[in-house]
């Protein structure tokens, strides 16, 4: 409500310049840090925004103003490409998923994750199979079957060239099978074209599966490490025998060339806002896994995504008739 | 008489217009890569909307040459209402300095000459005053209602909703010596 | 039914009232207020609702679209001129009337035939949209698509002016969605090399180009146009039950005419007041009469205009395709609130939805209320000088443009898409079709991309599915019927019978 916004945001306001004469000055920042933001605002990758910027406005650990700025379009690539040029000051950082792999392994954009320093991963989300609760297909076992004695006619509603399309892609590898895709675009559209049966399958988040529970999406399979707790029953890729752990994360990204104090200073304030409690809650409640993940760990990820992705592309431009 | 011929002038312009813009669509058209993923690929829905066009233009600069008016029925409005549309004064002159007013505006901040809230006063000031014809009465109303517009919106918006609004470049802050 | 009383209770809460209330006054304002539109009121409300709750916001839009269509009654009446494009038909008899001595009685039949227009449209809101989502379930890319192909033909075919005039407004639509990345395999077309336009056109500024930016041209190019307003009497502003009873069929007819014009997809409330009005008159036995100050002429455009907004609701809300131009905004606020609209709709977020419907029944309620009440106000108020307006409203469409991507360039869409939507307008190419080819675009081509995906046959797969077939059908059917029909018309000319 936006009355009740404006009140909070006066508040949070008002501490922060409590907070700001209270901390001794330090070097950096010495003025608000813009986070770049690559959809638009309201839903989940913005909250993970909304919340960081909350919980620093409550606790002045940033000893500044941390402002979102939203922008939205072109798969991500119109923020990805602003944060890239912006000055190194450490004033313009932002965020953004395994996307900024495969935009450049699809040939959108000519710059991925080693363009940019990286700050870590506040959080991450769990991506897995769905099927529509009447599907012919009730397993994961019985969809890889049905690949194999027909390839090319069973449909994977995707959204190209984003992660939902490589890992359908990554499992087929895997499994040996051949999928036949089907443009639909974002998480919500590819729900009804699941579960009206107009496609076979598709990836979600945990979060949707959870969400849509009662209305007929069913979840096959999980690409994680181990298995949901709200889904005991349902297997991980791995127990399948499908060698694929696949994430969603929210990789913080800053312009390369960065000072090192503020890079360090930012990497710590994130790993500290990842370890409070009302923060994790919050991630939880989004269906985000609250865990935040070190520079070094997630380079190393990419690495691997970049590699994975890159022969992946061939099949990916292929055509589906 | 003069006015079908003024209706007939103004579709022609539309149609060459079409023209052009379905020829710079079809040329960017040209430009896309063949299909990868699905059939039809990228450039197939937009030649078609470029053909479609052409056809468009082509079917409206005809019948404006050849003066066919059975294409574009008398609507249902009254004979007196019309009259009043034609008799109505127009001023391109204002319009086309009121386009020129708010480029002026969203150039001086785009440019990073001005911040919000000095662009805001002054584009309101510039507005009003042009289409209060000069009225140095209306300075009454406009001169608060710019101030307010500009200086109490920047801080409603920074301030308390934090919604960035455009700043002036931090270059220009050094020149002006504060 | 349950779930409707539900939801009206919900929406009888202190902030959902409040909203409520809100929206139908601003949007009876505006309505009223020649120059400012319904259109341009929810575009510039929209980035404000960013932050709202979703439900909350979509109520305030929802009763804003009610009151504007209602506003426009009050100067159409008083000023001969309407205040809103769908009150155009309102003119020819509320202000004659009004001329006559009868100002009060004329505002009273048009703002009781809009309420009772409303909520006729509001019945068959409610009752037709449940089953109607179920159906459209069972629609897929093939059906999506032709059934986009259908609005698109049909929106230009019935919209004032020429066929041709509504093709063109319709492809130039699609055109400007064309630019940026693509949707259906993420690649960057027709940028021309600009990276500001990977992201082509962003909906909100074109709409607020669109619907307000070229609305200011307008307004500055017609300032020399002073309105002079009809004084109000003393007498109270209510008609009796008796003559409603007279009208009774009238408003029933016109009302149902409004909901299903407006249920056709992309078709707005002018529309609706035309045909309503045009019908009235046709069965009436006294047409000589429309014109002169007939209150059957009154009735008929504003039952008509006000059904037809309850009417548009529905294939937004049941298929996600917008009934009527305001509605390609409301879909696009669903859409910024993370709401994917389409048959699912129901099921995903059914308490939202019902009471997205209890809320445009309230709002049709309280419009009467507050129409009925405040008319004598409002009427002075209309005449509000534009030197002060157009600028403030220019700086919320600055700042609303701005905030979306936090880009001057979203800025400069909207002083282009002004400039274009003016001379489009001079040139009588309607902006109504402009606005749904610009929205349906994106469906249009995903859809049609899809579904030569899915299919082994190709193109061909399209006769696998009656339903698709049959809007393909009707699609070149109407299409074709103008000119079938002008040759009828021209070969009995000729032939001298």
């Amino acid at each position: 409500m936006l009355v009740s916004r404006i009140l909070k945001a006066s508040l949070a306001a008002a501490a922060i310049t409590f907070a700001g004469t209270a901390t001794p000055q330090a070097a950096y920042p010495e003025k608000p840090i813009k986070v770049i933001v690559p959809t638009q605002a309201g839903g989940g990758m913005d909250s993970v925004a909304r919340i960081l910027q909350r919980y620093f406005d409550e606790t002045g650990k940033l000893g500044t103003q941390m402002v979102v700025v939203n922008m939205p379009g072109a798969g991500g690539t119109i923020a990805t490409r602003e944060i890239m040029d912006s000055d190194p000051d450490g004033y313009t950082v932002g965020f953004w998923h395994e996307g900024i792999i495969t935009s450049k392994a699809m040939g959108v954009v000519d710059y991925d994750h080693t363009a940019f320093d990286l700050l870590g991963v506040t959080g991450y989300g769990i991506l897995g199979l769905g099927v529509a609760g009447d599907s012919p297909y009730q397993t994961f076992g019985e969809l890889i079957e049905a690949a194999r004695a027909k390839p090319n006619e069973v449909k994977v509603a995707t959204n190209v060239g984003l992660p939902v399309h490589f890992v359908p892609l990554m499992v087929e590898d895997a499994a040996g099978v051949e999928f036949r895709y089907v443009q639909t675009g974002g998480g919500a559209k590819r729900f009804p074209s699941v579960v009206a049966k107009h496609t076979d399958t598709a990836i979600f988040g945990a979060i949707e599966f959870i969400n849509w529970k009662d209305a007929n999406l069913k979840p096959i399979v999980f690409f994680s490490e181990k298995r949901l707790e709200q889904f005991p029953d349902v297997p991980t890729a791995k127990e399948e025998g499908i060698d694929v752990i696949a994430n969603a994360n929210r990789i913080w990204l800053a312009p390369k060339g960065m000072p090192e104090e503020a890079r360090a200073f930012l990497v710590n304030a994130l790993r500290e806002a990842m370890a409070d409690e009302t923060v994790q809650q919050q991630f939880s409640d989004l269906g985000v896994v609250p865990e935040f993940i070190e520079p070094e760990e997630i380079e190393k990820q990419l690495d691997w995504w970049a590699a994975t992705a890159e022969p992946l592309v061939a099949k990916a431009r292929q055509l589906q008739q | 008489m003069s006015d079908t011929s003024g209706r007939n002038r103004t579709n022609l312009l539309l149609a060459s217009a079409l023209v052009l813009f379905s020829g710079l669509l079809f040329r960017g058209a040209l430009d896309i890569p063949p299909p990868f993923f699905d059939p039809l690929g990228s450039a197939a829905v937009p030649k078609l909307v470029a053909g479609v066009l052409l056809v468009l233009a082509l079917v409206l600069g005809a019948s404006a040459v050849f003066d066919v008016r059975a294409e574009e029925p008398a609507g249902p409005m009254p004979a007196a209402i019309e009259a009043d549309e034609k008799a109505a004064p127009a001023s391109p002159v204002t319009a086309a300095a009121a386009v020129l007013i708010t480029a002026a505006y969203v150039g001086s901040m785009h440019a990073r000459l001005l911040d919000f809230a000095a662009a805001s006063t002054l584009f309101v000031l510039a507005l009003g005053m042009l289409l209060a014809r000069g009225r140095m009465r209306a300075l009454l109303v406009l001169v608060p209602l710019a101030l307010l517009l500009g200086y109490g919106f920047e801080w409603l918006f920074t301030r308390v909703l934090f919604i960035d609004l455009p700043q002036r470049s931090i270059l220009l802050e050094g020149l002006s010596g504060g | 039914m349950g779930d409707l009383a539900g939801a009206l209770l919900f929406v009888l809460h202190p902030w959902p009232f409040f909203y409520i209330l809100l929206g139908t006054s601003l949007g009876i304002f505006v309505g009223a207020v020649p120059g400012l539109t319904g259109g341009m009121l929810i575009t510039l409300t929209l980035p404000l609702t960013f932050y709202m709750d979703s439900t909350l916001a979509l109520i305030l839009l929802v009763a804003m679209y009610v009151g504007s269509v209602s506003g426009g009654l009050i100067s159409a009446t008083l000023l001969r001129m309407p205040g809103t494009p769908s009150s155009i038909m309102t003119t020819f008899d509320g202000y004659p009337m009004a001329q006559q001595g009868q100002p009060e009685r004329a505002l009273a039949l048009g703002i009781g035939s809009s309420l009772v227009g409303g909520l006729i449209a509001g019945a068959f809101l409610v009752l037709l949209s449940p089953p109607l989502s179920r159906w459209a379930m069972t629609f897929g890319p093939f059906e999506y698509f032709t059934m986009v192909l259908m609005a698109i033909v049909l929106i230009a075919s019935i919209s004032q002016g020429s066929m041709v005039k509504g093709l063109i407004a319709g492809f130039l639509g699609i055109a400007f969605a064309l630019p940026g990345l693509n949707e259906s395999d993420g690649q960057l077309r027709l940028t021309f090399g600009f990276h500001a336009l990977d992201g082509g056109f962003q909906l909100l500024p074109v709409l607020l180009g669109v619907f307000v930016m070229s609305q200011i041209i307008k307004d500055a190019y017609e300032i020399g146009k002073q309105p002079v307003s009809l004084e109000l009497g003393t007498g109270r502003v209510r008609v009796s039950l008796r003559e409603w009873r007279g009208h009774a069929v009238n408003i029933l007819r016109s009302s149902v005419i409004g909901t299903w014009i407006g249920i056709l997809p992309g078709v707005g409330a002018s529309i609706s007041a035309i045909v309503a009005y045009v019908t009235a008159k046709n069965v009436s036995d006294t047409p000589e009469k429309f014109g002169t100050g007939h209150a059957e002429g009154i009735v008929a455009s504003e039952s008509a205009n006000n059904a037809n907004v309850g009417g548009a609701l529905i294939p937004m809300i049941t298929m996600g395709i917008p009934g009527s131009p305001i509605d390609a905004i409301l879909l696009s606020a669903l859409i910024l609130h993370n709401i994917q609209p389409g048959p699912l709709l129901f099921i995903t977020n059914g308490d939202f939805v019902w009471a997205l419907m209890a809320a445009y029944l309230v709002a049709n309620v309280l419009m009467f209320l507050i129409m009925t009440a405040s008319v004598r106000w409002i009427a002075r108020a209309v005449l509000i000088d534009k030197a002060y307006m157009l600028p403030v409203i220019f700086v919320c469409c600055m700042i609303g443009a701005y905030a979306l991507s936090n880009r001057m360039y979203d800025v400069w869409v909207v002083v282009g898409f002004g400039v274009i939507g003016f001379f489009l307008d001079r040139a009588r190419v309607p902006l109504g079709p402009f606005v749904i080819g610009f929205v349906l675009a994106g469906i249009f081509e995903v859809e049609l991309r899809s579904s030569m995906q899915m299919s082994e046959a190709g193109f061909l797969g399209i006769f696998d599915r009656p339903i698709a077939t049959t809007f393909l059908v009707l699609s070149i059917l109407m299409l074709f019927w103008p000119f079938v029909q002008s040759w009828r018309r021209r070969t009995k000319k000729e032939s001298p019978s």
